[in-house]
């Protein structure tokens, strides 16, 4: 009679379980709320930040850089004097989620939010403009690459033999926004040399293969 | 309480109606109207069977689910319904493959063997009353003599495939379902000599007053047991052990004659089903709120929920422990179920209904 109750009991327990809940979270459609503590994207309160710089500094992976905002379009970033106006920019790829940044932040305008869905098709879609950190909005992607150009996180973002084309127009477009900022050439020279400049990295980007460009 | 086989009988007589009408217009020949009948019953009992065994299917993937405590399918279709025809879907488009070295015509013709003596018993099974395709005199003898032509055919299929696996699986598939004939064959026994009768139709009828479950449940036992043997179903699927042998004597077969393959499986689970039903839970017969076939269906499905039920619940057997399982358990077994039918058969044959 041992024998018999070896097979009696497991179908009992087997037909317990058919009316437990099932343990599956459907993930798209349903989400489990993140721990306390949990490190997801880091966010910047953008009227806070002083744009020191500090957090550029501490991240080991260089995934930030300092960046003109929106609103900024004149200004010459590569003179280290206009720092105060820019706003730390990231490329979520490299990001090693370690919080460095945040505890770095004089203000305490970067924190960690708990957001952690990021999927992409495209490298571009990794990568967070000043705006796009502090939650504001979310640009389309030609927009923001556009606004990427001239910023070293734009080819660090892309590999081999593209990396260093998009370097070296990067450079170019550098030297150009410096040119205008000391003044040794006009408005119109400047947007001319730019946007020829825009259409070869554009070009580069396209021969990698990101969509909507 | 008979409004469904009715409506059946009044759909079937229209379809005759049609027929007839088609044959007078067209001019064509008698000897040509009783094949045409056969025909059409096939093709409607093979329609009705193919959406049948979607939803089994459905229903075991689903159990299989929330026996594990998931979900199991659910995105494609309502409630995941539509899963398995996608599923269909898919083996049909996919590449068939055959090995380099294996014996190509047999490679693929035991596909289309195996579905050819799945859905045969398939006739000769009464649905209810007035529900059946051949009322046969030997139909269960009929039934079980088209189940021992698997293993020859398993066999053959291992050797063709030119694998070892499939070699092995063939070879414990073979073992297994020739060791557990006997019992099957034994326990079903006591249901004739009970019955009095080797035809499915008067062995339904004579449970009207009681089931022979309640006279025999050791048959009922050994007969479930042996039965899912012969299905290769887990616990007992020794002979496509995954973690052993990849996928058994199926190895090899991919697309549409794994398809097949696994709807021949699937069609042979539906006929123990309905063979347990007829022999031991009464068949059609049950209270008066509900149709027979539906109560034959009904029996059907609940025992394939019990085959899922065992599937989920035990671990698979090793070879040598399954055949001295057969040998030294089920057969004293049901030979003791004959011996117990016989000293009961005096007390309860005035409630069998001959």
């Amino acid at each position: 009679m041992v024998s018999l109750s070896k097979v009696i009991r497991p179908l009992k327990v087997t037909f317990s379980y058919l009316f437990k809940r099932p343990f599956t979270v459907m993930y798209p459609k349903e989400t489990l709320q993140p721990a306390e503590r949990y490190r997801g994207i880091i966010q910047n309160d953008i009227n806070r930040c002083i744009g020191c710089g500090a957090c550029v500094l501490a991240c080991p992976n260089q995934t930030l850089e300092l960046m003109a905002r929106e609103i900024d379009v004149d200004l010459d970033f590569t003179n280290p004097k206009s720092r105060m106006r820019m706003r730390p920019a990231l490329d979520l790829g490299r990001c090693l989620y370690c919080g460095l940044c945040v505890e770095a932040c004089p203000t305490r305008s970067l924190t960690l939010s708990k957001e952690y869905s990021v999927i992409s098709m495209n490298r571009v879609d990794m990568l967070y403009t000043p705006e796009e950190l502090a939650r504001e909005k979310r640009l389309p992607v030609k927009e923001r690459i556009r606004r990427f150009m001239g910023y070293y996180l734009l080819p660090k973002a892309f590999g081999g033999k593209y990396e260093k084309e998009l370097m070296k127009l990067t450079e170019e477009y550098r030297a150009v926004v410096s040119k205008y900022g000391k003044k040794e050439i006009t408005k119109e020279e400047r947007d001319r040399l730019l946007s020829e400049l825009e259409e070869k990295m554009f070009e580069v980007i396209r021969e990698f293969g990101v969509e909507g460009i | 309480m008979s409004w469904f086989d009715d409506m059946v009988t009044q759909v079937w007589s229209f379809i005759v109606m049609i027929v007839d009408w088609v044959f007078s217009l067209l001019m064509l020949p008698d000897w040509l109207y009783e094949p045409t009948i056969i025909l059409i019953k096939i093709i409607i009992l093979l329609l009705l069977f193919s959406l049948d065994l979607i939803g089994i299917i459905y229903l075991e993937r689903k159990l299989l689910g929330r026996f594990h405590n998931r979900r199991s399918i659910t995105e494609t279709g309502k409630y995941g319904l539509l899963q398995n025809i996608a599923d269909a879907i898919k083996l049909m488009i996919k590449e068939d493959i055959i090995p380099k070295k294996a014996d190509r015509f047999l490679h693929n013709v035991i596909p289309i063997l195996l579905g050819f003596i799945a859905i045969l018993p398939l006739a000769f099974i009464p649905y209810g009353p007035r529900l059946y395709l051949v009322n046969y005199d030997t139909s269960l003898l009929f039934i079980l003599a088209i189940a021992s032509l698997a293993p020859g055919l398993v066999l053959l299929a291992g050797w063709a495939s030119n694998n070892k696996f499939s070699l092995i699986g063939a070879f414990r598939s073979g073992s297994q379902m020739v060791a557990y004939e006997v019992p099957l064959a034994l326990s079903v026994i006591g249901v004739v000599m009970l019955s009095g009768s080797l035809n499915l139709y008067s062995i339904v009828e004579a449970q009207k007053n009681i089931w022979f479950i309640l006279v025999q449940p050791l048959g009922f036992i050994t007969f479930f047991i042996s039965s899912i043997i012969e299905l290769e179903r887990a616990p007992f699927d020794v002979p496509e052990a995954e973690s052993e042998l990849v996928a058994g004597w199926k190895t090899e077969y991919g697309s549409l004659k794994f398809g097949l393959i696994m709807g021949a499986e699937y069609m042979h689970l539906f006929v123990t089903c309905a063979l347990l039903t007829i022999l031991y839970l009464g068949g059609w017969n049950g209270p008066d709120f509900l149709p027979p076939s539906f109560w034959f269906l009904l029996k059907l499905h609940l025992l394939i929920v019990a085959f899922v039920w065992v599937r989920i619940t035990f671990h698979r057997f090793r070879i040598d422990q399954l055949l001295r399982f057969g040998w030294l358990r089920l057969v004293p077994l049901a030979i003791l179920n004959i011996i117990l039918t016989v000293l009961v058969t005096p007390y309860v044959l005035p409630y069998i209904s001959l």
